[in-house]
């Protein structure tokens, strides 16, 4: 799987079956330019052109294993057909290829009750 | 009290047949209906009726069958809806119960348990006599709901005795006496500010609270712990403060804060005692003077969890040389040992990054399972260290900013 990162943001590319109904699906949610917000400085990666890309944070209903088969637990969708910008402050811009991004926030471990 | 019907303890009665289960011993019933009295005697031995006789008016015979119980698998005997009289239950040396039946409905039961005694009433008590002597009275409306308004709560206990009162249906009240009646406590529904006396009503202890006490009449014993306040082990939620005196005099025997459940800080006997996340440390670890070794040397683990968070990684890693197990231009994971650490915490492994576009080195902990950058970058990402190994979910970094 491919991925970018922007500084504690990851962005994976996801192999989609059926992009069409996949949309369809993420249209009836409410769309945000939002990525993430820092929890130090408040500095927030989001989409330079908000129409470049659909992003929406997903509830515990969209699955994607419905369009890839990998499963994977995250919170944001994020798909462009043209390619999308992603800005931060403190970080260079980065460019995302046309396609549908799982995007995931960095952790950290505590101590073995923390696993995963 | 049982409630014969479900056969649960204090369970919310509800209609139906009547439920009693016996292994050894004797069921009785007493039937009086509009026209005629009967009387059945069933033997049980091992979950079996052995013997049943019936006795309407002045004929008695040995009953075929039962008319008012018939028997279920497990030892469980049904009584007919709607009978009116009485169900004597007599457990073979153990406890011999009498409910009063009202149109199917238990209405009132007694229970006889060597010299104790349990009297309830449907909808309106439950008392416990031990050796005649009431020890346990509770009031109620409907089915088991708290009494309205009043006392609905008093329990004896050998050191004290616990009374509970509500308004409207909840409890807003609890005083506990000493066992020669001197008054240990008086505290209402919101109360902040708490004083708790000793046997001869001299001051033992003042308690102070930033958000009023909620009080629960669900555990059956003091809400005020007093061996806890003694022992300086009492925890309030919000901020809270007690100290307790020595005897006939004011003076301040000891001390304890703490906010949420958590004690802060403490004195007792001349000691200070100090806390990290409710914790009990040294002076010198609550003061702030360690270093990285002491830190990953201290033997509590929820302790050194908190220290490392205080002191920081990057600040460890600068005064403690790790062994490093993989590294690149951008990228280092680094091996410290944790000599108390519980498997598999018996190492602290960090991650050390560098930011591609600010320059600035970052530090993140990551399990210890991870043996390379790798597996140790994936997890950060929440991806798992088994997805990173597999061939199938591999991830391939393509831009990094």
């Amino acid at each position: 799987m491919k991925t970018y990162r922007q500084g504690d943001v990851l962005f994976i590319q996801m192999e989609i079956r059926n992009i069409e109904r996949m949309k369809e699906d993420l249209s009836k949610l409410e769309r945000t330019t939002v990525v993430a917000r820092g929890e130090a400085t408040g500095h927030t990666h989001e989409l330079s052109d908000p129409d470049s890309a659909i992003l929406v944070e997903v509830g515990g209903w969209f699955r994607i294993e419905r369009y890839d088969s990998r499963r994977h637990d995250f919170r944001i969708v994020l798909h462009t057909d043209t390619g999308a910008t992603i800005k931060h402050p403190e970080h260079g811009h980065l460019n995302l290829p046309k396609g549908t991004y799982m995007i995931r926030n960095q952790r950290e471990y505590m101590s073995y009750t923390d696993n995963d | 009290m049982l409630d014969i019907r479900t056969g649960k303890e204090n369970s919310k009665l509800s209609t139906g047949i009547i439920y009693a289960s016996v292994r050894n011993g004797e069921l009785i019933v007493r039937t009086c209906g509009p026209k005629s009295q009967t009387r059945e005697k069933h033997v049980i031995e091992h979950d079996k009726i052995t013997e049943s006789l019936c006795t309407r008016g002045n004929n008695q015979h040995l009953m075929p069958g039962m008319s008012n119980i018939w028997h279920k698998k497990g030892g469980a005997y049904y009584i007919r809806p709607g009978i009116d009289g009485e169900l004597i239950v007599k457990q073979e040396g153990v406890t011999t119960d009498k409910h009063i039946i009202r149109n199917g409905e238990q209405v009132e039961s007694l229970r006889i348990l060597g010299a104790r005694k349990e009297h309830w009433v449907a909808g309106t008590f439950e008392k416990i006599y031990e050796r005649g002597a009431l020890v346990y009275e509770r009031y109620f409306r409907d089915d088991w709901e708290m009494l309205y308004k009043g006392k609905f709560l008093r329990k004896v206990e050998k050191e004290y005795t616990l009374e509970r009162y509500s308004d409207h249906g909840d409890m807003v009240r609890e005083v506990v006496y000493w066992s020669n009646g001197q008054q240990m406590y008086d505290i209402h529904q919101q109360d902040k500010d708490i004083c708790v006396f000793d046997e001869h009503g001299l001051p033992l202890s003042k308690i102070t609270l930033a958000t009023g006490l909620s009080l629960d009449n669900k555990l059956l014993k003091p809400i005020i712990d007093l061996s806890a306040i003694v022992h300086l082990t009492a925890r309030f939620p919000g901020e809270w403060y007690y100290e307790t005196y020595y005897c006939k005099s004011d003076w301040i025997f000891s001390w304890m804060k703490g906010r949420e459940f958590s004690p802060e800080e403490g004195f007792k006997c001349g000691e200070y005692y100090y806390f990290i996340r409710g914790i009990r440390v040294p002076e010198h670890i609550a003061q702030g003077q360690y270093g990285a070794a002491d830190i990953l040397n201290y033997p509590n683990e929820t302790v050194r969890n908190e220290l490392l968070r205080r002191h920081g990684l990057a600040r460890l890693a600068r005064e403690l040389h790790g062994q490093t197990l993989d590294k690149n231009e951008t990228y280092e994971l680094i091996r410290f040992p944790v000599p108390h650490g519980t498997v598999p915490d018996t190492v602290l492994k960090v991650l050390k990054m560098r930011c591609p576009s600010t320059q600035k080195w970052h530090f993140l902990r990551v399990p210890p399972q991870c043996n390379n950058i790798n597996e140790a970058l994936n997890w950060t990402y929440g991806i798992r260290i088994t997805d990173t190994r597999s061939a199938r979910t591999k991830l391939e970094m393509i831009t990094e900013t």
